[in-house]
């Protein structure tokens, strides 16, 4: 049976990242034009000092009752509300993504891929930066790193 | 010596609970364990005193109805009524003001005030939002008149479940002097807001539609649990206005109700005891052993006789005077500790010959009013400005003083006049 590898060989090494003054404009500029859903934050000597998702910036768009009701399936119909508001857009995409950043969660290069599932399931994250010495050097998705823990038991099947 | 030391525990305790220095709650008992391990040690308070300082009927009563509201909160009855209650507004800014404080009002007779507004808020922020409004007219108008009303009923606002309990007043008596005189003031109360958010509450809606789309039925989440606590609750009711005649106590019917709802709904239990607020439960342990050491070593001695003899000239002017320093001090920290150590005082002037039986309701009229004037005045102005500061459009200290400050004092002011012309009546 293959041994399962570390999260070191299944991560994306190219990583696009932002650095904490970039707008939040800017980011999500990026995360549309390079299909990305997860940009790490990095500062001038390459630590990774947050993340922000593009979760995080949809959340500023919502209606404020969202994250205030514990159910909202009776509402249908959003009224006005469908599209951002020129206010809203307006204030928000000069802000620098540092105000909306989370704390940065990471792994080492040489992590196992269940410890690597295990944080991303406990954070709820959907991609993990990995560092090398400290440093970012790349990204893994849950699709990722799923495929690569998930391989394993196709070949266990075939044998 | 021993009233110097029970004073300066007390004094300090306050000081904490004042300047935000520690949690109101821990200051509460350890200003309880301090005070009760001096009177231990000098001989001026004891265990069984202590206890004996604690109202059981008002924790009683506060608990049963904190269990019935915890079972009820998540079936959606509450979003049921506020989303019907928008709906009947057609999306006029001010005709929605009405219903919704209106309800709130009525809800705040029954249910805790702040459960109230955790349960309403919300959906008033989605109401407002989908119509274009600002919420912060409605959200303030729901903090304020939920204190205001609270005190309409014996079971409404803790502050007036203490007096309740202390006095010996039932259901009837609060519905029957305490009521009238907050009804009138909640009306004035929302002619107010009409003129100070009249600016607000003359924007038109872009779709005015929208609420009427809302599905309230689909709001409602566990239709048979809903339906249970509500007989259970309607039934409670009507054992409070027949207490006085069946000898009851409030406590023992709020946890009967109680008891009665788990047997009959059998929800996860450790689910509705986590919604409900032991801190104030605690704090009133902590606050009531607190006061009753001060109370054994004579301290409120001097107050009371400078109360007293303004009572003995006459009664109501000092009814009018606790209107004014409960609601004073109501604005400064929660009524509770207030409301408390008026009891105390009330006590006090009653062993000295003077007839009380008005004066509690001047206790408990500013108790209700005078939370209002200030942003930290009540917990629940401080979850309507926590709940706001989610949401785009924050309520700030400046708004408050703005729009709040006026209402408390008009309501203080009309709470006194109707005291004064009702006073033989509120004695009787």
């Amino acid at each position: 049976m293959k041994p399962l590898s570390s999260i070191g060989n299944c991560m994306k090494r190219t990583v696009f990242y932002i650095s904490p003054d970039t707008t939040i404009r800017e980011a999500v500029t990026m995360m549309v034009d390079k299909r990305v859903g997860t940009l790490p934050v990095v500062d001038e000597d390459d630590v990774l000092v947050g993340v922000t998702t593009i979760s995080d910036i949809i959340k500023i768009f919502l209606p404020d009752f969202v994250s205030l009701l514990s159910d909202i399936d009776f509402v249908k119909d959003y009224g006005n509300l469908k599209i951002p508001s020129p206010e809203t857009l307006e204030k928000v995409q000069n802000q620098s993504v540092s105000e909306i950043m989370e704390e940065p969660v990471a792994v080492e290069g040489d992590s196992s891929l269940i410890r690597a599932l295990s944080i991303m399931h406990k954070h709820n994250l959907t991609d993990l930066p990995v560092l090398n010495e400290g440093k970012l050097c790349g990204i893994a998705s849950r699709v990722d790193i799923g495929r690569e823990f998930f391989s394993r038991w196709r070949t266990m099947d075939s044998e | 010596m021993a009233p110097l030391v029970a004073a300066a525990i007390f004094i300090l305790t306050l000081v904490f609970i004042l300047t935000n220095r520690l949690n109101h709650i821990i200051a509460a008992l350890f200003g309880a364990v301090c005070m009760l391990a001096a009177g231990i040690a000098m001989g001026f308070y004891s265990e069984s005193q202590a206890i004996a300082s604690i109202e059981f009927d008002a924790l009683g009563l506060l608990l049963g109805m904190m269990i019935m509201v915890s079972i009820l909160q998540p079936t959606g009855f509450f979003q049921y009524v506020s989303i019907r209650a928008a709906q009947l507004s057609h999306g006029n800014p001010w005709r929605l003001m009405l219903l919704l404080g209106v309800g709130t009002s009525l809800i705040s007779l029954v249910i805790n005030n702040v459960t109230t507004v955790v349960i309403v808020g919300p959906v008033t922020i989605l109401i407002a939002e989908l119509l274009g409004f600002s919420p912060i007219p409605f959200l303030m108008a729901q903090a304020l008149l939920s204190n205001t009303a609270g005190v309409g009923t014996s079971i409404g606002d803790p502050a007036s479940v203490l007096v309740a309990s202390a006095s010996g007043y039932a259901f009837n008596d609060f519905l029957f002097r305490a009521f009238p005189i907050v009804a009138i003031v909640v009306l004035v109360s929302l002619l107010m807001f009409r003129v100070l958010f009249s600016r607000e509450l003359s924007v038109r809606p872009e779709d005015p539609d929208v609420v009427a789309k809302l599905d309230a039925e689909e709001a409602i989440q566990d239709y048979a649990t809903m339906r249970r606590v509500l007989i259970v609750l309607a039934v409670a009711i009507g054992l409070f206005f027949f207490q006085g005649w069946l000898r009851l106590s409030s406590g023992f019917i709020a946890l009967s109700a109680a008891a009665t709802s788990l047997a009959w709904v059998r929800p996860d239990i450790r689910e509705v005891l986590e919604r409900v607020d032991w801190s104030v439960l605690l704090f009133f342990i902590g606050f009531f052993t607190l006061v009753g050491g001060l109370e054994a070593t004579g301290a409120f001695e001097p107050i009371i006789l400078i109360l007293s003899s303004i009572g003995r000239e006459n009664t109501m002017v000092l009814g009018v005077i606790l209107i004014w320093v409960v609601a004073g001090l109501s604005a400064l920290v929660d009524n509770v500790p207030v409301t408390i150590a008026m009891i105390t005082l009330v006590r006090g002037l009653a062993m000295e010959g003077i007839d009380v039986s008005a004066l509690w309701w001047a206790v408990v009229l500013g108790a209700g009013f005078g939370g209002n004037a200030t942003p930290i005045g009540s917990t629940t102005n401080i979850v309507i400005v926590s709940m706001s500061q989610r949401t785009h459009t924050p309520l700030t200290p400046k708004l408050w003083s703005r729009r709040g400050l006026p209402v408390a004092f008009t309501a203080c002011v009309v709470g006194s006049i109707l005291f004064a012309l009702t006073f033989k009546w509120l004695g009787g």
